[in-house]
């Protein structure tokens, strides 16, 4: 995910690990504490904004850190209202079927949820960041609408409200709603300072990075959404539980738009912050309403804007940042560099190649960007291919690592056919490749990119972090070598260019490719670290038996490390040999240079 | 037949109209600008400030603009601009300013809906068995005049060129010596003014209240993004999807016939993700 | 250090959220009184139905003050507090609860009806009188509401005939998506056959919608001469007459009748529905003293920002008179006997004429058929008399504490 989504600003200053269990404990004794105190109205208020905290908390987990935007809300808690109130009316107002509309409508937004998935994030065709958010918002509209239809299921617009419901005093509600709260906000926390709360954000900061490192994001993504709306749905049951209000207003925009907003005031990516957001504005909307119920509105809008305006982090990391603490709820990997080397890997034997180019065509409409290339890399080949700008050296490399992108030909991996497969796929093959603008993750350390390329497209754990990191070691001789541990715990986005070039190299390495593909690797560095990369190159190649491939302008470094040039013009493979071949021969001189004068008439 | 085509004619013009506004804030500054239909209520209640000082409508349709350019551009200024770069939260100023816009006309005009002046009154004429209100005929003149308007000034006009470099190098444009800054506020400033004067356009059929511009957001939203970046496109956006909600209104059910505004364009995007633009631009 | 700092701060925020809780809870304990009342009045300022909301709540400062002018209520003062309920039902649940922790003793509210069955139980379990103040479809019979505005069975047939005298039988309905709408056309439709009208067509749009025209040529293409329309709220009703009238629809039927087309929102229509027929229990319009009373104390009081009157804010007006008679007669707010006295109370000087609650919880009224003018008003053209709702509650509610 683009940088559109990212938060302005991760503040630094990380929790002691005594300090998030005090904190709970005194968030713990204000939350539960009154409830013995605590009059029927207040009681009754707060179970509701409550319910709208952990819708919010939640969407801070979809949007603030997967970096969905999504309108979806209010449909997923319409599901959950409108299934317990259909439960309660039609069926059986019971606890047993109370619990059974849960079930349903967590059943019923997983599979929604799942659906719009598989539409927004499966497609092969490059979508808008936004098209998840026009597919929720039409979805919610749709939602609407279907509601009105069913009328003598659904009420139709009045709705199902004023049923018969479980009887129990409003402070044994907010008793309930109070332990979920902190039991939600409890396991979002967790799960977000774990390691897959890293593979979270990586995906927001990059997703295309991380598909180029075997992870499958849009099965995460969908999955994240689904597991997330689910709950929102199981929220909405239990809003329509206690309240008895169901109506088709709860499934419109109104309760998706508030819930965004309640995401932004708070701060996005910080799961307190939206709860916080959506308790206050929930608690205060009565009061607002019968003391100024011709102005509050205006008052509310006033409120967003200033917020925007002002407090662009959110109104809790800005507090928070002023009184100088920060928000950061996970724990940071001590200050040393320290990771472990692994062994070499074995590579499965096999004397064939292991990258293997079929007759190639790649063309935009009229355009032939590529036309018949065929070419075969061997282990230990540190293969250069070179060409005039626009000849189709970056197009290849798409094709090599995307199974979508040719348009006729066979490109195998090892042996395996990449077919259609998307980068993820064809990456777990064995292809790494690093792009000519160094593509990592933003926000994060050195440490955790590092540490998300060794997953290996694996999912990590749920809720633990590790803190051990074992790197392949042709990724520990790059981290050594170009003086990565120096900023081991240095966002990525605050080291220097050549650090970030070799911070992405280390990252491909580390997935341990059969094939390495650099495009411009030397592109901005200085001499020493371009010397230092060549060095690495060669090494890596003869000890690990890799095969690089490398799209090199600097002719120097092409002859100084290369095993073999590859020439290629206008999208046509022109030459193919040693580099004494390939500079004698005429065919690339003239490509390159063109002919002189005397040669044409000649 | 031929009653089916006017109304898909008419429809379509209201929809191209009123989306303007929010395809050139969008085209050159990628800016979602949700505050759009408290612009169009803008235009509308402009309207009403002439027919209650007793003024000729004709002069709602220069006005309103006006107006809507006037507020655009304090609107940028204060707003936009201090949130470049970052477009969803561009998204929801706008919309809080969505409903200080509204308190505000609430509070000086009163919350119910408004009597207007028409521009053009008067019985409907028949052409070929067909009845043509003076009013259509003039939405449809409207809308046509701006498309070409807008096309020619957009390819032929210095402004129409900068607009178009800034749309597609931001940076590029900078670097070459053109003041960003000022053309994005120009640039909201006349997405607003579109707004407003598609707000005095649409009073004669619609009602003239606070909330008057709210259907419409979302509607121009859906007929701009069928379309993608282009005024062409949005031409035939405006027309599919005008046609297909009167036709599916009159053969189905007007339900489904609103719904499809918003579903077609859903489902065209998922396998066009550029929207209709990407049929007309030259291989 | 830090450790400290960051425990301070933690607490201190705690604190912060424990006092404002706390303020919150004081705030909402209000104290009991022992004379006057309080009157919570309940309806939209915001969201999609706001239209219509600021008429009510002229009507209800109105009567407030006129009952105070009278000597209150209990020999104190009748109050009123005020509430939006943003057209949303489940805001409207919660701003109810804030009036009841506020102690009010009644409640009277113009909202829609899916907010009615979403905040009436709040009501019931406080057990607090409530009074809606609406023109609605009727059927519902809690033991601690009574309607105070017209209900469609009321209306719908006399209507009908009314209509087919004018000499038109063939009917197209155009209603509003809503239960209100389905219902109405529900009637229509039984009414129908017995009075010799046939219905051609019948076409229910959402709200909000901005284009009608071509449900207009549906219309015109079905031969129909009687057009009924049951379209829910100002925005639709506007935009449909607007366009039927500039596309020529209008002129080319016999007859055309509203049913919710009322004063408010006739004049932001202007000349465009003249000609078409409204039915109600009350108009603007209407000649008779007592309602020029109301509308010269309206003026009085609000001068040039008096909002239009019309069959969704009058009500109000007679609502809180009803209630202040009803206290007043049963010498006491309690619920039971409040309820009891509010069907034997009658409030005389109501711009309809007398107007009294039955146990059966609704009330009769009378029923005028008015004609839209040029000059976007209504004129009365005939008056149905006084009509008798039908039995809605059967049996009739008690008057005790509720289930």
């Amino acid at each position: 995910m683009s940088n559109l989504n990212a938060p302005l600003q991760v503040s630094k200053i990380s929790w002691q690990g005594r300090l998030p269990l005090f904190l709970y404990s005194v968030v713990a004794c204000t939350i539960l504490a009154p409830s013995l105190g605590l009059g029927n109205y207040l009681s009754g208020l707060l179970v509701q904004a409550f319910i709208f905290g952990i819708v919010a908390l939640v969407t801070d987990v979809i949007w603030g850190y997967l970096g969905i935007l999504t309108f979806a809300s209010s449909a997923m808690f319409g599901i959950g209202a409108y299934a317990l109130g259909i439960m309660f009316v039609h069926v059986s107002p019971t606890l047993g079927g109370a619990i059974l509309a849960v079930l349903a409508a967590i059943l019923v937004a997983g599979l929604v949820s799942t659906a719009i998935g598989w539409l927004a994030f499966y497609s092969r065709a490059k979508l808008s960041e936004f098209y998840l958010a026009v597919v929720t918002l039409g979805a919610s509209i749709l939602f609407g609408q279907a509601v009105l239809w069913t009328g003598t299921l659904t009420g139709g617009s009045n709705g199902l409200s004023g049923f018969a419901t479980l009887s129990l005093s409003n402070q044994a509600w907010y008793a309930v709603a109070a332990a979920a709260l902190l039991i939600s906000g409890s396991i979002a926390l967790k799960i977000l300072s774990s390691d897959f709360g890293l593979l979270m954000r990586a995906i927001r900061d990059n997703e295309m990075r991380c598909r180029y490192l075997s992870i499958k994001t849009p099965g995460v993504k969908t999955a994240v959404f689904s597991v997330c709306n689910s709950l929102i749905a199981a929220m909405g049951a239990f809003y329509a539980l206690f309240t008895t209000v169901v109506a088709p207003s709860l499934v419109g925009l109104t309760l998706a738009t508030n819930v965004l907003i309640w995401v932004i005031l708070g701060g996005r990516a910080t799961i307190v912050g939206p709860a916080l957001a959506a308790i206050l504005v929930t608690a205060a909307t009565p009061q607002l309403s019968t003391t100024m119920p011709l102005y509050w509105q205006g008052l509310l809008g006033l409120v967003f804007v200033l917020g925007v305006l002002f407090l662009p982090r959110g109104v809790l990391p800005t507090i928070l940042s002023a009184v100088g603490m920060g928000m950061r709820f996970w724990s940071r990997q001590p200050a040393a560099a320290r990771f472990d080397i692994g062994s070499h890997l074995r590579h499965a034997e096999g004397t064939g190649p292991v990258l293997q180019i079929e007759a190639v065509s790649k063309n935009f409409g009229s355009f032939k960007a590529l036309t018949n290339v065929s070419l075969s890399v061997q282990r230990g080949e540190l293969l250069s291919i070179v060409g005039p700008n626009g000849a189709g050296k970056t197009s290849l490399v798409r094709c090599i690592s995307d199974g979508n992108e040719r348009s006729s030909g066979l490109i195998r991996v090892g042996g395996t056919s990449i077919g259609q497969n998307p980068p993820d796929c064809v990456a777990a093959l064995g292809v790494g490749r690093k792009f000519q603008t160094a593509s990592v993750f933003e926000t994060l350390t050195v440490a955790e990119c590092m540490q998300i390329a060794t997953w290996k497209g694996k999912i990590p754990n749920l809720f633990r972090r590790s803190h051990n990191l074992t790197l392949a070691p042709a990724a520990a001789e790059v981290v050594n070598a170009l003086d990565l541990n120096s900023v081991w715990n240095v966002a990525a986005r605050d080291i220097s260019h050549g650090q970030r070039q070799a911070l992405e190299l280390a990252m491909v390495l580390a997935q341990e490719p059969s094939v390495v593909i650099l495009d411009e690797p030397t592109a901005g560095l200085t001499v020493q670290e371009r010397t230092m990369v060549g060095e690495v190159l060669s090494r890596l190649v003869a000890t690990e038996q890799l095969a690089v491939i490398l799209i090199e302008h600097d002719f120097e470094f092409v002859k100084r490390i290369s095993t073999r040039v590859v020439v290629l013009v206008a999208g046509k493979l022109l030459a193919d040999g040693t580099i004494k071949e390939v500079a004698s021969s005429k065919l690339v001189r003239e490509a390159y240079l063109g002919r002189s004068y005397k040669e044409r008439i000649a | 037949m031929l009653e089916h085509l006017l109304n898909v004619v008419t429809t379509a013009s209201v929809f191209f109209t009123v989306s303007t506004g929010l395809l050139i804030v969008l085209s050159v500054m990628g800016v979602v600008n949700l505050a759009h239909g408290a612009f169009l209520t803008i235009g509308g209640y402009t309207a009403v400030v002439v027919s209650q000082s007793g003024w000729s409508p004709w002069s709602s349709l220069l006005l309103a603009p006006t107006a809507g350019f006037v507020f655009g551009l304090a609107t940028e200024l204060i707003v936009v601009r201090s949130l470049y770069g970052r477009p969803l939260d561009t998204i929801l100023a706008t919309w809080g300013l969505a409903m200080i816009v509204t308190q505000v006309l609430s509070d000086r005009f009163g919350r119910s809906a408004h009597f207007v002046d028409e521009v053009v009154s008067g019985d409907p004429f028949v052409v070929a068995g067909v009845f043509v209100s003076p009013y259509r005929a003039l939405v449809i003149a409207i809308a046509v005049l701006l498309g070409v308007g807008l096309t020619l000034v957009l390819r032929w006009t210095n402004v129409g060129i900068i607009a178009r470099a800034v749309t597609l190098n931001p940076g590029l444009a900078r670097v070459l010596g053109i003041n960003t800054g000022r053309v994005n506020s120009i640039t909201f400033a006349v997405g607003c003014a579109l707004a407003a004067f598609a707000g005095a356009v649409i009073v004669p059929m619609s009602s003239v209240d606070p909330n008057m511009g709210t259907p419409w957001v979302i509607t121009a939203f859906m007929v701009v993004l069928a379309a993608g970046v282009s005024l062409p496109a949005l031409g035939i956006s405006a027309i599919g999807l005008a046609a297909a909600q009167v036709l599916v209104t009159y053969y189905v059910a007007p339900v489904i016939g609103s719904l499809l505004v918003i579903a077609i364009p859903v489902l065209l995007l998922r396998f066009v993700p550029n929207g209709i633009e990407t049929f007309l631009k030259p291989r | 250090m830090r450790f400290f700092m960051v425990r301070k701060y933690a607490l201190s925020l705690g604190l912060v959220a424990a006092s404002a809780m706390g303020v919150c809870a004081w705030k909402a304990q209000a104290e009991p009184k022992e004379k006057g009342a309080i009157v919570g009045f309940v309806t939209e300022f915001s969201g999609n139905i706001s239209l219509i909301g600021e008429a009510g709540m002229q009507s209800a400062q109105l009567a407030v003050d006129e009952v105070n002018a009278a000597g209150g209520v209990l020999g104190g003062k009748l109050e009123l507090k005020v509430a939006d309920d943003a057209s949303d039902p489940g805001t409207a649940l919660q701003v109810w609860e804030k009036l009841v922790a506020e102690r009010v003793d009644a409640f009277i509210f113009r909202e829609t009806s899916a907010a009615r069955v979403a905040v009436l139980p709040v009501a019931e379990k406080a057990n607090i009188p409530a009074i809606y103040a609406n023109a609605y479809e009727g059927g519902d019979c809690r033991p601690i509401l009574y309607t105070a505005g017209e209900i469609e069975p009321q209306k719908v047939a006399p209507y009908l005939k009314f209509l087919k005298s004018k000499g038109a039988s063939k009917i197209f309905i155009v209603a509003g998506d809503i239960n209100w709408g389905r219902i109405v056309t529900e009637m229509v439709r039984k009414a129908a056959p017995e009075l010799g009208l046939s219905i051609l067509g019948e076409e229910f749009t959402p709200y909000n919608t901005t284009d009608y025209s071509p449900v207009i040529t549906k219309i015109r293409n079905s031969g129909a001469d009687l057009l009924i329309s049951a379209l829910g709220g100002t925005p639709d009703n506007v935009a449909f007459f607007k366009q039927t009238r500039s596309s020529g629809l209008m002129q080319s039927l016999k007859v055309v009748g509203n049913l919710a087309l009322d004063d408010t929102t006739l004049a932001a229509v202007g000349s465009a529905a003249k000609g078409s027929y409204m039915v109600a229990s009350y108009f603007m319009t209407d000649p008779s003293e007592a309602n020029q009373k109301y509308l010269s104390a309206l003026k009085a009081k609000f001068g040039n920002n008096m909002k239009v009157p019309g069959i969704y804010s009058e009500p109000v007006y007679d609502s809180v008179h009803l209630y202040a008679l009803a206290v007043n007669r049963a010498g006491t707010t309690e619920t039971s006997a409040v309820l009891k006295a509010l069907s034997e109370v009658e409030f005389q000087a109501s711009p309809k004429g007398v107007i009294r609650l039955t146990p059966d919880r609704h009330a009769a009224m009378p029923i005028y058929i008015a004609q839209a003018t040029a000059e976007g008003t209504y004129k009365v053209v005939e008056s149905l008399g006084v009509q008798q709702p039908p039995k809605q509650c059967n049996p009739e509610p008690p008057f005790g504490m509720p289930r």
